[in-house]
């Protein structure tokens, strides 16, 4: 093949490559489980990342329809966030859903997140659990 | 009750699928390999005549120039004489006696070859 | 129980079946026997219909609400609309891998039937491939995830016994819409329907027959799956606008994105075969773009079910991960190895002579597309490698995906437009003169007027400006093709038109799919322009968006018998005159306790209006969230287009020598 292609070739693949890098240093965030954060200390204040965790029971306060915060909990380690974000929140979003949220963790230890992705339900999961009256009753 | 349908639907699936050999014929030979290079000829030259057509439209619409159009044609027509030639033997040797005993040709150019042989004597071309 | 175990024994059936379809074509084919080749066959026939009884049976159950079926329990209740009760076969995992394996199995059986001629050489190793995929897929029906399973209690004393909920805990509401009961069904006939195509290249690999016998077999197959797997993305691109209620329609979600990448590659393929068709060259490209078109169906499956890469729609983390994992690393060494041992009867039978050539276009072709698809792919994985690596699971957000396959996807649509008017081997300075004058000419001239108008974006300028030029090239080759028909047959330009385009109509249909894509970039370069406001309101006051204004007039709300409704009723306004009223709703479905928005769209060729009801806030006002999302509609119209351009290339040729 001619140099020439070779040329055209490199510079077509250089500059795709060379895009991806600069996309990927602007758009990558860290992406941790709650019980990771709280190991992490200090080290993750004004840290931008995704906390993944699930909604504790009981934690969601709204003003009306505008939701303002909710804990977030994994293995243990509990979150309150502070939600920050304009977006309407997910449909998805209640009570005991997991959930993952992109903001930071603040000197206050409050995590304020800007946007809250929410499981979509019922699609593909893996048990059917039962609550039923007799206690230690499971169904599989 | 259900054992007995699962058996009657496995008869009938395994029947189904084996009847050609329960049914007594022959083991008979995969043959057709006749058929099988005439398939690929025929399809060969519908693409020739097909890729023929494209070259005289582009040219019409004026994409290149006629010296060009000229020499891709006639290399084209070259090669759809060769293919309608080796189709031609194909089709009047399978119409008299032996089918599988069919002598091979080359496709490049034409010569008559043995019918195992995997490439041409005179060209050193490969045959399909 | 009866049903269960019918269906469980169907299942296993067609796993000997299918085993025994590829060992008969294997053998049949080796000792030359056609009586084992036929069986072969028919064993494929075999396995369909036994699968069919299997999904029969899953859909009676169904419709009977027999929940003592964890899958139906799961994903059904009684008071479920059929329409919904029947796409809960595949509303969940075990019932999907059901209907992979079902339309694998009709789609084998159309291929067998189709190619059943005797002397066939391809068909009998092409069979073992597909049956190959079979078997995995049906061990993961049989063993890792059986739609049959029943619901037992356990009980806190020891023992075991059957139980039923009294009723299902039904389907997600935003699952609850028409698109969504299509979409699962029309993606997987395009993903599954590339196994046929994967599987006579093998074939072809195999038996050394490599000349283009085996793409001219494939050909109606690849476009037919093409155009469903790109309707199943688009769906679902239109769902989540319509459902979701967050404004737009792609978020570079890893389930989006398991689904685009088998389409980049196809795309690649549908084009490049073109080359080897007229030239005989990019021999070693094609088996390399339809394995590796292949081997992306099973990784977007795998993606989509085994949770290995957060997104929205796959947290549930199961364990059929490894099963895939397996199964596709195996497959990509065998195709590797096959591929790499037949090369010497992959040579080219031309050489590329000069980049302006229609061959080099190609070439580029399928470079920018596969580095569209690996840009992709290694976005959507690198979460898994860095934490492989690392420890540490790192997230690629949008902006990467953005800045990468905007410029790629923008050189492509310049090829789209550029390609076609190149000519072989070499296109002469005279020809570049006179196919391109116009369409560079009017395409330049967008620019001025992209920054006339006031469009500050550079990206949306280009692309702009290459959809001009693209369309103008569209219509030069119908035009010119035209007038040449004419001067060589007396008809006048209608009938020269419609004559031209039917006797070509792989080459007339392709522009008019280009053309779709013209306008489908069209509808993306809208969302460069996206305007967003959010107004708390009371009834008779308004809010400000874009040129828009919203005036709330009523706020009201209902309750029905599963569901809460919440509805605000908005009158828009643009420039002092009313256009219309939108009545966005907010429900809330008291069964599965899940919200969801109806979204209300105001739709128009220059952007749609889209209102969010997000409820009340503490004193009582509204919290309407509205977004101007200029050209959203070009992106359904283009796909459509595309469609009507794929049907009909799919047209039976009408064709002899003469023009």
């Amino acid at each position: 093949m001619k140099p020439r292609f070779i040329i055209v070739i490199a510079l077509i693949l250089g500059s795709a490559g060379y895009l991806a890098f600069l996309g990927f240093q602007q758009g990558q965030t860290y992406y941790h489980f709650c019980n990771e954060v709280a190991a992490m200390g200090d080290k993750a204040i004004d840290l931008p990342m995704k906390m993944h965790g699930r909604v504790v029971e009981g934690s969601v306060q709204r003003d009306g329809a505008l939701l303002r915060s909710f804990d977030l909990e994994y293995e243990g380690a509990r979150f309150t966030v502070k939600y920050v974000g304009t977006e309407p929140v997910p449909d998805t979003f209640k009570d005991g859903i997991e959930a993952v949220v992109d903001g930071q963790l603040n000197a206050q230890g409050v995590f304020e997140g800007a946007r809250i992705q929410a499981k979509c339900a019922s699609k593909y999961e893996a048990e059917y659990e039962v609550e039923s009256s007799a206690p230690g009753n499971t169904a599989r | 009750m259900l054992p007995f349908a699962l058996a009657i639907i496995s008869l009938v699936a395994a029947g189904f699928a084996l009847w050609p050999v329960l049914n007594g014929s022959p083991a008979g030979a995969l043959g057709g390999e006749t058929d099988s290079v005439l398939g690929r000829l025929l399809q060969r030259k519908r693409t020739l005549f097909e890729n023929l057509g494209d070259l005289e439209l582009e040219h019409s619409m004026g994409k290149m120039p006629t010296q060009d159009y000229e020499s891709m044609r006639d290399a084209l027509e070259l090669q759809a004489a060769l293919v309608l030639e080796h189709i031609d033997l194909l089709q009047r040797t399978r119409a008299s006696d032996n089918h599988d005993a069919a002598a091979r040709f080359c496709i490049l150019c034409g010569e008559s070859l043995p019918a195992r042989a995997r490439f041409c004597s005179a060209c050193g071309g490969k045959v399909a | 129980m009866i049903a269960a175990d019918l269906g469980n024994y169907a299942l296993m059936a067609a796993m000997v079946f299918a085993a025994f379809a590829g060992a008969a074509s294997i053998f049949g084919t080796r000792r030359g026997d056609p009586r084992l080749l036929e069986v072969g066959q028919r064993s494929v026939y075999v396995m369909t219909g036994l699968v069919t009884i299997s999904v029969i049976i899953l859909w009676s159950l169904i419709l009977k609400d027999d929940f003592r079926f964890n899958y139906i329990a799961g994903h059904s209740n009684a008071d479920l609309p059929m329409m919904y009760k029947i796409g809960s076969l595949w509303a969940g995992q075990e019932g999907s891998l059901l209907l992979w394996t079902w339309i694998l199995c009709l789609y084998s059986s159309a291929a067998v039937f189709s190619q059943r001629r005797r002397h066939n050489r391809l068909l009998p190793i092409a069979i073992p491939v597909m049956m190959i995929t079979a078997l995995f897929f049906l061990y993961l029906n049989n063993f890792s995830s059986n739609p049959f399973a029943q619901l037992v209690a356990v009980h806190t004393g020891g023992g075991e016994s059957a139980w039923a909920p009294q009723d299902g805990r039904g389907l997600n509401p935003l699952l609850q819409h028409p698109a969504m009961v299509i979409h699962p069904p029309i993606l997987y006939m395009g993903y599954i329907g590339f196994v046929v195509p994967f599987a006579f290249a093998i074939a072809a690999l195999w038996t050394r027959q490599l000349g283009s016998a085996w793409i001219y077999t494939i050909r109606r197959w690849t476009l037919f799956s093409w155009m469903f797997l790109g309707t199943g993305i688009l769906l679902g691109a239109k769902w989540a606008y319509v459902e979701l209620g967050w404004g737009g329609y792609w978020a570079w979600d890893p389930v989006e994105n398991a689904s685009l990448m088998p389409w980049l590659t196809g795309t690649a393929f549908l084009h490049s075969v073109i080359v080897q068709e007229k030239r005989g060259m990019l021999k070693v490209w094609n088996v390399s773009l339809v394995c590796l078109t292949y081997l992306l169906c099973i990784l977007g499956t795998f993606l989509t079910r085994s949770g290995v890469v957060s997104s929205v729609h796959s947290f549930a983390r199961s364990d059929i991960g490894i099963p895939f994992a397996i199964f596709i690393l195996g497959a990509l060494l065998f195709c590797t190895v096959l591929i790499l041992k037949r090369l010497p009867y992959l040579r080219s039978e031309n050489q590329l002579t000069s980049i302006l050539s229609r061959e080099s276009g190609f070439l580029f072709n399928n470079l920018l597309f596969l580095a569209a698809c690996f840009s992709v792919l290694f976005g959507t994985v690198f979460p898994i490698l860095s934490e492989l690596a690392t420890g540490r699971k790192i997230a690629v957000g949008q902006a990467y995906f953005n800045k990468v396959e905007v410029p790629i996807g923008l050189l492509l649509l310049f090829l789209a437009g550029a390609g076609p008017l190149l000519a072989y081997r070499k296109t002469s300075v005279e020809s570049l003169r006179k196919n391109f004058l116009w369409p560079v000419a009017l395409g330049l001239l967008t620019i001025p007027a992209c920054i006339a108008t006031g469009v500050t974006s550079i990206w949306a300028t280009i692309s702009l400006s290459l959809c001009v030029f693209v369309t103008v090239t569209i219509i030069q080759e119908f035009h010119k093709g035209t007038r040449a028909r004419m001067r060589s047959v007396a008809e006048g330009y209608a009938t020269a038109l419609v004559q031209l385009t039917r006797r070509n109509n792989r080459r007339y249909g392709g522009y008019v799919v280009h053309f779709g894509m013209v306008l489908l970039f069209l509808g993306l370069t809208g969302s460069a322009f996206v305007r967003e406001g959010r107004g708390i309101v009371s009834v008779g006051e308004d809010f400000n968006v874009g040129d828009y204004t919203l005036r709330v007039s009523d706020v009201s709300e209902e309750t029905l018998p599963n569901y809460w409704s919440g509805t605000v009723n908005v009158d828009i306004f643009r420039d002092g005159r009313q256009i219309t009223s939108l009545d966005p709703e907010k429900r809330y479905y008291f069964a599965s306790e899940q919200p969801s928005s109806e979204v209300a769209i105001h739709q128009s060729a220059a952007a749609d209006l889209y209102l969010v009801y997000a409820g009340q806030s503490d004193d009582g006002k509204a919290i309407v969230q509205a977004y101007v999302n200029p050209l959203v509609m070009w992106v359904w119209i283009g796909g459509l287009v595309i469609i009507a351009g794929t049907l009909f290339c799919m047209l039976p040729p009408l064709r002899s020598r003469a023009v």
